[in-house]
């Protein structure tokens, strides 16, 4: 009674661990099946990169990865997620993404997933953006993935990197500024700006600005410079218009005029570069060293003599041609007219040097007068230039 | 008729006693020593005439494999010779037993108490210092596993508590 007593608990626990080995090796070889059908189902599709931008223009990029999944196998497929997370170097978050929490019943087919990369530098501290467009540094990229077969397995899946990161404004400079000048109130100063673009995903959409200040703090003129730049080489030249002196102010002397350049780089949201130098600009007078040569007495008739007189200067300015008419009034010593020229056409290329004889006519009373004082008036498009000089006879 | 402790067996029942014993300590000691102590020099072998990602990922091998798995599979090989040499004896049930606690260790041993944790390999990725890690949790897979070491357990107990009764 007793031995079949036994023999019948030992035969139900050889039943029992029967059945439940075979009940584990079914659970496990399904388990094995679901995931290896699971596999070759997963199809990832073209990544879409929308990019956004600085105030609508270039600061941010959204990459979307399409991810369809079927699951043939007899699990449910659960808490299918992904995350992935970028930071800089000094541990500032650049980049977040994330797909899921998904769940992909047994049987179905082609569930679709989304996996959104975002990434906006506008959203970015400005040190660190300015850090980051600027420097070359290794990026720590962290991912987790996880699944789970309930009730038999789950994964998770992590994984750490260092990237490189190549940035997209380097060797950022502003060279110095060249003046041109445009006519005789306005001049164009090209301050050169390049830098490269080392980086496979942003371009550089920004603007650079420049004012000029005279001396006395007011601004003279102004440009700005609205870049697109992919990877490569970048160079061009922001344009400033600006306002000259009145030139009749500088007619006959030669000058150093002074100038303050304050200019600004923006891009991604963010103004990244200051520019703040003083410049001269050479200004040479369109008419330099007007003077008279050795004059000449030569009768003319009963009333008057003629006075012939050497007239030149130069043209400084190497790019005002001068025109206008030229004129002399000739007094004696007690300061009163007693003769004059007409008017003299003068017409000097920008550069040129003008020279002449001009002839007054002066009262034959004055022809004791041993000294003479002559008034050169020179009318210009840009004023009038007046002169006296004593004449020895 | 030769007699092994309690029990009497004809030449021909302790020859095939002998011979079942031999090929299941044998199969054992294949299966649940050899394979696992030398999967990773198997793994290296195979893997690498797959080429690409599988040959990159023969040193994961390694990690599925708990340092003890070996130990474990080499004590059930050796158990299990005296085991069917030994059956309907008074020591069976202890054997028979034995035999269960061992089986219970190494499942426990096979699934890592149910958390596997995998390290990539740095090179699977060549391009960037890459290190990264996959665990699996397969906890409840070792608990259905475990029921049937845990049912021989039992099941040697009550053969040696039926022997005492006789």
């Amino acid at each position: 009674m007793a031995k079949s007593k036994f023999s019948l608990a030992v035969l139900s626990l050889n039943l029992l661990i029967v059945a439940t080995v075979v009940v584990a090796f079914a659970a496990a070889g399904t388990l094995f099946y679901t995931v290896a059908a699971l596999a070759p189902s997963i199809e990832v599709g073209s990544p879409e990169i929308s990019k956004g931008g600085i105030g609508g223009g270039g600061s941010s990029l959204t990459m979307t990865l399409p991810v369809t999944i079927s699951n043939p196998g007899q699990l449910t497929l659960s808490d299918v997620s992904a995350q992935v997370s970028v930071k800089d170097s000094h541990g500032a978050t650049l980049l977040t993404g994330s797909a899921g929490p998904v769940s992909i019943p047994a049987g179905a087919r082609n569930v679709l997933t989304n996996f959104t990369v975002s990434f906006d530098l506008s959203g970015l501290p400005e040190e660190t953006l300015r850090r980051l467009i600027t420097e070359q540094e290794l990026l720590s990229v962290t991912g987790t993935i996880g699944a789970s077969i309930p009730p038999l397995a789950s994964v998770m899946g992590s994984a750490a990197a260092t990237i490189p990161w190549s940035p997209p404004l380097s060797n950022f400079s502003v060279g110095d500024p060249q003046f041109s000048p445009l006519n005789s109130s306005h001049a164009r100063i090209t301050v050169p700006v390049s830098f490269d673009n080392l980086s496979d995903l942003l371009p550089v959409v920004g603007t650079a600005e420049m004012s000029v200040y005279d001396p006395q703090g007011v601004k003279v003129g102004g440009g700005t410079l609205e870049m697109e730049a992919p990877k490569g080489s970048y160079s061009s030249g922001i344009v400033v218009i600006m306002a000259l002196p009145d030139v009749s102010t500088l007619l006959t002397e030669d000058a150093v005029l002074e100038y303050r350049v304050v200019g600004s780089f923006s891009a991604y949201g963010a103004e990244l570069f200051e520019e703040d130098q003083d410049v001269s600009l050479e200004w040479g007078a369109p008419v330099k060293d007007l003077a008279l040569g050795t004059p000449e007495k030569q009768p003319y008739n009963s009333t008057h003599f003629a006075l012939t007189v050497p007239v030149s200067f130069k043209d400084n300015s190497g790019f005002l041609p001068v025109q206008g008419t030229l004129s002399a009034t000739i007094y004696d010593s007690s300061g009163s007219n007693i003769g004059g020229s007409g008017l003299i056409n003068v017409g000097v290329p920008a550069g040129g040097t003008f020279s002449q004889t001009l002839t007054a006519y002066v009262s034959l009373g004055a022809l004791s007068e041993t000294s003479l004082t002559a008034e050169l008036t020179f009318d210009t498009e840009y004023g009038t230039a007046q002169k006296v000089v004593v004449l020895n006879a | 008729m030769p007699k092994l402790l309690d029990l009497e067996l004809t030449g021909a029942s302790l020859a095939f006693r002998a011979v079942l014993g031999a090929v299941l300590a044998a199969a054992a000691f294949l299966f649940l020593y050899f394979v696992p102590a030398n999967l990773e020099a198997l793994a290296a072998r195979v893997l690498p005439e797959m080429g690409g990602t599988f040959a990159a990922a023969a040193p994961m091998i390694a990690a599925l494999i708990h340092p003890m798995l070996p130990l474990a599979g080499l004590l059930i090989a050796a158990f299990t010779f005296p085991a069917v040499l030994l059956r309907g004896s008074k020591l069976y049930g202890f054997f028979v037993a034995g035999l269960g606690i061992l089986f219970l260790a190494y499942v426990y041993l096979a699934f890592q108490g149910g958390a596997i944790t995998i390290a990539v390999p740095e090179n699977m990725i060549p391009a960037y210092s890459v290190t990264a890690a996959l665990q699996l949790r397969l906890t409840n897979l070792m608990l259905l596993f475990m029921i049937p070491p845990v049912l021989t357990i039992v099941k040697g107990f009550v053969l040696v508590a039926g022997k005492r009764e006789q």
